[in-house]
C-alpha cells in the first residue's frame, strides 16, 4: 500500500510554481539539496560583504523615498513541521516533561523567557530580541480538524483557506489588492519558484534565485548592446495587441530586475542556505526597490528521527540567519521590517521510538521587529491529559495569525485575504 | 471559397504549434472547413508507440522515466503529421490532470497520457467515465483511498468543481453524495490497475442533485453529462468556454459559449464537434482572437525545436520546463495551468531569455546561420522572420532589430561571432514569437 503521505519536500515542490531556474537546475537537484541539506562553516560576517545602501546603481536615496511606505514583511518558511514545543520550552508543564522523555530540554537548559517558558538554547538572537522587546511569540497556531499530510496540511497553511482547493496563496491575494505597478518587485522569493502562498489570482511573487540572475546581468559591450536592442522592443506599442506589449515590456522589465538585483550577489555570500537567504533577503530590503514581501524558506524540520541533532541544527541556522540579516540590514530599514515564521504543522507531544517527534498539530510562531510589541500571545495548547497517539488542539486559527500581521504589516486586508471573523492577535504596537 | 493565407496561418499557429510554410502551402486555396477538418484529421498521425524506457514503471528510474516520458512527448509534438493531435492532448492533461509526483507511477501516467490521446476527439462522456477510473486519476486525487465509511471527497469534489460543472452548480451534499458515490473504486494495489471493490463501496440511498437513488460513481457521470439536461448544459458550457479560451482568447461572450455548447449538445457531447465549431467560427479568426494568445512554455519549445531541427534528444527540454513554469506530467495543482497572464512576468522570461541564450549557443557552429552577420541588414532580419515563422514582424520590432543591428555593426565592422548568435537570441525574444 502505498504511503497515503508524501514528504515534506515533495510537498514544497508541488505547492511551489516552478520558475526562475537556470537551466541545469533541475528538480531532482533541487529535491537533492534539500534533502541533503547546504552545508559550509559559517564564516562570521564582515562589512565587505555587507550591500550599503546608496552602494547600488540606480537606488540612492531617491529611489528609497519613491518606494512604497508601509511594512516590509519577510517570511521565513520551515518545511517539514517545526517542533515548536523545543522551539519555545514549556518548562513550567510537567505533562511535556512526561511525553518528551529524553527529548524535553531541561528547565536549567534553556534561555528563559519567564517562568513558564524558555527558548531553545540555540536561539540566543532571538533571546536578545526578546530582552529587547520585539519578540512576539504566538502560541497554539493551527486550523480546525487538522490534516497530517505534508501536502494538505502546507496548503492550508499558504493559501489561509481551510476546507477548499489550495489554489491561490494568502499573501497572493493580497498582492491582488494593491494597486497597480511592478508586482515583479512587490513581492519576491528567494528560491528557484514561487511558493503558493505567493501567488494570486491575478498577481504572483517574483522568484530571485539565490545564485543571481545571469541573463541582463552582463557587462560585455556586445551584451550591453543586446540589452539596448532588447529594450527598444517596447519602445511603442506594436499595434498588436495587448499581450504583444505586455510581452515586450516584460523583456525589459526582466533586463530591469538582472541590473537591480546583480549588485546583492556581487559580494561573497554565506553558504548555510536560509543564511545565505536572509542575507540576500536584506540586502533586497536595501536596494530600496520597493519590495513589501520576501519569502525564504528551508528545511528539513520532519524531525521523526534524530531529532536532537536536526532540531539543534535548525535552530542554529535558524538563528545565525536572522543574527545576520539585521547585521546585514540598512538600520534605516529597521523600523519598517517585520520578520514571520511559519511551518505546516508541530510534532507529537510524545516522542516516538526512533529518537523523534511524528507529524502534529499546533504549534508556536514567531513575529520579530521593532514595531511587534514583545510578549507572548495565545493561548499555549494542553497537553494533559493526552494519550500516546493524541494531539494537542489549536487556540489560535491560522487566518488570525495571518490578520494580523496583514493589519500590522502591510497595511489590512485581513478580510479580504482571510474572510471576516478572524481578528487580529494585536501584536503590533501603534 | 478559398479561405484567407492569413486566416489558414492562424488556424496553424493555434492547432499546430507552429504554421510550418509545407502545411500553409498545403491548405492553401481551400475552404476554411476543408482545411479545418484536415487539420483534425489525427488518423494521420500513426498510434503512438512508447519508447521502450516507458513500457513499464521502475521504481528506481522515476526520474529517467520522467525524462524520457518528456522527451517523448515534446518530439511528437514537433513531428507528428497533425500536431493538433498533442496540443490536443496537452489541454486534456491540463483539464482532467495528475501529477507525476504525487501519483508516483510512470505506468498510470503514460496510460493516463495515452488515454488523451486516443479517446480526446471523441464522446466527452466517455472520456469522462475513463478518465474516472484511469489509475492516474484515482491516485491523483485520492479516490483509491476512498471508502465506505472513510470517504475522501478529494476527486468528487474536483469531479463537479474543476472538470464538469464549475463553482456554483452543485451543493455541499451534492459533494458528499459524490463522494460516497465514488467509494470503493480504486487500485489493486499489487497490480496498480483500476478495480471495483464492492465491499468498500457505500451502497446507501443518497440524494445527488434532487435525486434519491443507490448512486453509483459512472451513473452519477452518465446523469450529468446524459440524463439531466440541466448538468448537461452547464457542462457543456464549461468545456465550451475552456477550449475556446484555449484555442482562441480570454473571456468569451456568453453568447459565444452558448453557441458553442449547443453545437457539442446537439453533437452528443462529441469533442470533434466542439473543436470544429470553435475552429470554423468567425470570432476565431478576429483581431481579438489574433492576438489573444500567448505560448505557454511547452508550445514555445516546440516553436523553437522546428525552427532549429534541434530534437529532444539535443536540446533536453526538461531541463529547461521548469524554470519557465510547465513541467508536464506535473501541473501546479489539480486546476491545471493558467495562460496568458500566467506565463508573462519577470521570473518566467528569465528563463526563456535563458533557454534563447542556451538554443543560440548551440547553434553557433551550425552553418546555417552563419552568413547572418554580412547579409545586408534587412535581408538577415527577413531570413530570421522566416526561420522563426515571425512574418510579418511588427513595425516596432523590426524597428528595434534593425537599430541593433546598426549599432552592433558599427562598433564590431570585422563582426564578432557573437553578432549571428545576438541575433537568434533576439529573434527569439521578440514578442511575435511568444504569441501563438
Amino acid at each position: 500500500v502505498v504511503d497515503p503521505d508524501i514528504s515534506a519536500a515533495e510537498a514544497r515542490s508541488l505547492l511551489s510554481l516552478p520558475d526562475d531556474a537556470p537551466a541545469t537546475w533541475t528538480r531532482r537537484r533541487f529535491l537533492s539539496a534539500i534533502a541533503y541539506g547546504v552545508t559550509g562553516s559559517l564564516v562570521a560576517g564582515s562589512l565587505a560583504d555587507l550591500i550599503a545602501p546608496g552602494a547600488l546603481p540606480g537606488h540612492g536615496g531617491a529611489a528609497r523615498a519613491a518606494s512604497a511606505p508601509g511594512g516590509i514583511l519577510v517570511v521565513i518558511l520551515m518545511y517539514g513541521g517545526n517542533d515548536g514545543a523545543n522551539t519555545v520550552v514549556p518548562i513550567a508543564d510537567g505533562a511535556y516533561y512526561d511525553q518528551r522523555g529524553a527529548l524535553a530540554i531541561a528547565p536549567d537548559a534553556v534561555l528563559p523567557l519567564d517562568g513558564s517558558f524558555g527558548l531553545n538554547p540555540a536561539l540566543p538572537t532571538l533571546k536578545a530580541h526578546w530582552d529587547a522587546g520585539r519578540l512576539a511569540i504566538v502560541h497554539g497556531v493551527g486550523y480546525p480538524n487538522p490534516d497530517l499530510s505534508h501536502f494538505t496540511s502546507m496548503g492550508i497553511w499558504m493559501s489561509g483557506r481551510v476546507g477548499s482547493p489550495p489554489s491561490t496563496g494568502w499573501l497572493g491575494r493580497w498582492l491582488d489588492l494593491q494597486p497597480g505597478g511592478d508586482d515583479a518587485l512587490l513581492a519576491a522569493t528567494v528560491s528557484t519558484s514561487v511558493p503558493l502562498h505567493l501567488v494570486g489570482a491575478q498577481r504572483r511573487g517574483s522568484a530571485v534565485p539565490p545564485w543571481g540572475i545571469d541573463f541582463g546581468a552582463g557587462s560585455d559591450p556586445a551584451d550591453l548592446r543586446l540589452y539596448d536592442g532588447l529594450r527598444a522592443l517596447s519602445a511603442q506599442p506594436a499595434g498588436r495587441g495587448p499581450w504583444h506589449d505586455l510581452v515586450a515590456t516584460t523583456v525589459r522589465r526582466q533586463l530591469d530586475l538582472a541590473t537591480t538585483v546583480s549588485p546583492v550577489f556581487s559580494d561573497d555570500l554565506p553558504d548555510s542556505e536560509i543564511v545565505r537567504k536572509l542575507v540576500i533577503a536584506a540586502r533586497l530590503v536595501n536596494a530600496g526597490i520597493g519590495l513589501r514581501v520576501v519569502d525564504v524558506g528551508w528545511g528539513d524540520f520532519d524531525s521523526h528521527a534524530n531529532q536532537p541533532w536536526m532540531h539543534t541544527e535548525r535552530m542554529r541556522e535558524l538563528d545565525e540567519g536572522i543574527a545576520r540579516f539585521y547585521a546585514t540590514l540598512d538600520p534605516t530599514w529597521h523600523d519598517r521590517v517585520t520578520i514571520m515564521t511559519m511551518s505546516e504543522f508541530g510534532r507529537t507531544p510524545y516522542a516516538n521510538d526512533s529518537a523523534g517527534t511524528d507529524h502534529g498539530t499546533a504549534s508556536c510562531q514567531l513575529l520579530l521587529g521593532s514595531s511587534v510589541v514583545g510578549g507572548m500571545y495565545g493561548e499555549p495548547p494542553v497537553l494533559t491529559g493526552l494519550g500516546r497517539w493524541e494531539r494537542p488542539a489549536h487556540t489560535v486559527d491560522v487566518r488570525s495569525y495571518y490578520a494580523t500581521v496583514l493589519e500590522g504589516c502591510l497595511g489590512g486586508g485581513a478580510a479580504e485575504v482571510v474572510g471576516g471573523g478572524f481578528p487580529s492577535l494585536g501584536c503590533f504596537g501603534g | 471559397v478559398a479561405a484567407s493565407r492569413d486566416d489558414i496561418v492562424h488556424l496553424l499557429r493555434r492547432t499546430e504549434f507552429v504554421a510550418r510554410p509545407a502545411r500553409v502551402a498545403e491548405l492553401a486555396g481551400r475552404s476554411l472547413a476543408a482545411a479545418v477538418d484536415d487539420v483534425l484529421d489525427v488518423r494521420r498521425n500513426r498510434t503512438a508507440s512508447l519508447p521502450s524506457l516507458l513500457r513499464q514503471h521502475r521504481p528506481n528510474q522515476v526520474w529517467q522515466q520522467w525524462v524520457a516520458a518528456t522527451q517523448w512527448w515534446l518530439d511528437r509534438m514537433v513531428t507528428v503529421p497533425r500536431p493538433f493531435h498533442e496540443r490536443l492532448t496537452l489541454f486534456w492533461h491540463g483539464h482532467f490532470t495528475s501529477s507525476w509526483w504525487k501519483v508516483g507511477r510512470t505506468d498510470a501516467m503514460v496510460n493516463q497520457n495515452q488515454l488523451y490521446r486516443r479517446d480526446g476527439l471523441g464522446d466527452y462522456r466517455l472520456l469522462a467515465q475513463r478518465m474516472a477510473i484511469e489509475p492516474a486519476m484515482l491516485l491523483y486525487l485520492d479516490n483509491a483511498t476512498n471508502v465506505a465509511g472513510d470517504e475522501n471527497q478529494n476527486f468528487a469534489r474536483e469531479l463537479l468543481e474543476l472538470f464538469l460543472l464549475g463553482v456554483g452548480n452543485y451543493t455541499e451534499a451534492d459533494v458528499e453524495t459524490a463522494a460516497k458515490a465514488w467509494t470503493g473504486h480504486t487500485v489493486n494495489w499489487s497490480t496498480y490497475r483500476y478495480v471495483f471493490r464492492r465491499d468498500l463501496h457505500d451502497s446507501s440511498v443518497q440524494s445527488f442533485m434532487g435525486v434519491q437513488r443507490q448512486w453509483d460513481g459512472p451513473a452519477l457521470i452518465d446523469f450529468l453529462l446524459r440524463d439531466n439536461t440541466t448538468t448537461r448544459t452547464i457542462a457543456a458550457r464549461w468545456l465550451a468556454r475552456k477550449l475556446w479560451e484555449f484555442f482562441a482568447h480570454d473571456g468569451p461572450s456568453e453568447a459565444l459559449v452558448a453557441h458553442l455548447a449547443d453545437e457539442f449538445v446537439a453533437s452528443g457531447l462529441r469533442v470533434r464537434a466542439l473543436v470544429r465549431a470553435i475552429l470554423t467560427h468567425p470570432d476565431f479568426y478576429s483581431a481579438r482572437s489574433r492576438t489573444g494568445s500567448v505560448r505557454s512554455p511547452i508550445e514555445l519549445l516546440v516553436a523553437i525545436m522546428e525552427a532549429t531541427g534541434l530534437r529532444s534528444a539535443q536540446l533536453h527540454p526538461e531541463w529547461f520546463v521548469e524554470a519557465m513554469g510547465q513541467v508536464p506530467f506535473d501541473p501546479p495543482n489539480v486546476s491545471g495551468w493558467r495562460r496568458n497572464s500566467y506565463w508573462v512576468n519577470t521570473s518566467s522570461f528569465t528563463a526563456r531569455a535563458e533557454l534563447a541564450r542556451h538554443v543560440t549557443w548551440m547553434l553557433r557552429r551550425n552553418d546555417r546561420f552563419a552568413d547572418l552577420a554580412t547579409l545586408p541588414i534587412s535581408d538577415a532580419i527577413g531570413r530570421i522572420e522566416q526561420l522563426f515563422r515571425l512574418a510579418p514582424l511588427s513595425s516596432t520590432t523590426r524597428t528595434a532589430i534593425t537599430g541593433w543591428m546598426e549599432v552592433e555593426r558599427a562598433a564590431e565592422p570585422w563582426g564578432g561571432w557573437w553578432q549571428p548568435t545576438n541575433l537568434l537570441t533576439m529573434a527569439m525574444l521578440t514578442p511575435e514569437f511568444h504569441l501563438s
